[in-house]
């Protein structure tokens, strides 16, 4: 597992890639590793907090050893249900983020990207904030107002869009226009060929 | 919003702007190979600072749904490197998102011969489309072992 995910990063640099995020979000695999419902390990990738993050730590030190952690971010999801993963205690929680950034800080690594929800309770935004100096991306049901408010506000350094990306190739200069957006096309999102993949309109 | 178009500079982030492209799965990657379709796709996004791309597996069983592409096979690596080359030349950085989908995944979606591996062997609940038999439940996965190689 682990050395598939280095392989995979040297393979993503010889692509031409700048760097990798490793997804620690969502319930896929890193994100079960961090949840205390799903990972029932008796190894040192279970039990405590710093077992459960010892997966995706333990994968980015080593990934880091081959292409340098400064192309090395992660995506975290704290109090996101998605994918079945069950919610835990609140303190326990909020712990695991604060660690998380904290040795996350320490490994150098680029960035951290947060898939923002209402669930997070400020002190969890603040904890991570505070532990990684490095650059904080935010995502997640954002408008181009409430995104220049957080770069503004400071508690975001980049703004992420997904759907206003999918359905306006142009977003960026739509944005600066002020240029109506393209609705998503729901039918289409994950069906093969162009319809609702390239055929979204580009403004002249 | 001009807060949005000013640059960013930190690292290896040297970027046009503040606007990134969320990573978005697209299940555009037939037989899980990235091809010319999804180079035009990211290209005409490349008004973004940064793009992160879709969830991209690091082996054949993070393969989880159907149609997305992995890294790690030279095909592969070749063609990611049609889409590095044209999102660099629209101006955007663009990092490769990792996404191994653990339990969340269904046999059907695999290569052949491999099959969904989790940190534990709890089975999500609900269910999962595959292109061969519709919607399915989740697979139960088989618990990742540590071994010497596998570190």
């Amino acid at each position: 597992m682990i050395s598939s995910f280095v392989t995979a990063a040297a393979n993503a640099i010889r692509a031409g890639f700048d760097g990798v995020e490793l997804h620690g979000a969502n319930g896929y695999i890193l994100e079960q590793s961090l949840n205390p419902h799903i990972n029932n390990r008796t190894d040192i990738y279970g039990g405590n907090i710093e077992n459960r993050c010892r997966l995706l730590l333990d994968i980015i030190r080593e990934i880091s050893k081959v292409i340098g952690a400064e192309k090395v971010g992660v995506r975290v999801s704290p109090y996101s249900t998605l994918g079945d993963i069950p919610a835990y205690n609140a303190e326990e929680t909020d712990q695991t983020y604060a660690y998380l950034a904290s040795e996350l800080n320490h490994l150098g690594i680029a960035y951290i990207h947060i898939s923002d929800s209402p669930a997070i309770p400020e002190k969890t935004h603040q904890q991570i904030r505070s532990n990684f100096t490095n650059t904080l991306i935010y995502c997640n049901g954002l408008t181009p107002e409430t995104a220049a408010a957080k770069i503004s506000d400071g508690s975001a350094d980049l703004v992420a869009f997904g759907r206003s990306f999918l359905a306006n190739p142009d977003f960026v200069k739509r944005i600066e226009k002020n240029a109506p957006f393209n609705d998503v096309d729901y039918m289409s999102l994950y069906t093969p060929g162009e319809q609702g993949y390239t055929n979204y309109a580009i403004l002249p | 919003m001009k807060q949005l178009f000013s640059s960013y500079t930190k690292g290896v982030l040297q970027l046009k702007n503040r606007v990134v492209m969320a990573p978005m799965t697209r299940s555009r990657a037939l037989n899980n190979l990235p091809n010319e379709l999804m180079a035009t796709y990211y290209k005409q996004r490349s008004g973004a600072g940064l793009i992160i791309t879709e969830g991209t597996s690091p082996s054949p069983e993070g393969l989880g749904y159907p149609r997305i592409p992995g890294i790690y096979s030279d095909a592969q690596v070749d063609g990611w490197k049609m889409v590095t080359k044209a999102v660099h030349e629209g101006g955007a950085k663009i990092f490769l998102q990792l996404m191994h989908t653990g339990r969340i995944a269904h046999i059907a979606n695999l290569p052949e011969g491999y099959h969904p591996v989790g940190i534990s062997d709890i089975k999500a609940a609900g269910e999962i489309f595959t292109d061969k038999e519709g919607m399915q439940e989740h697979a139960v996965p088989k618990v990742w072992i540590l071994t010497e190689s596998s570190i």
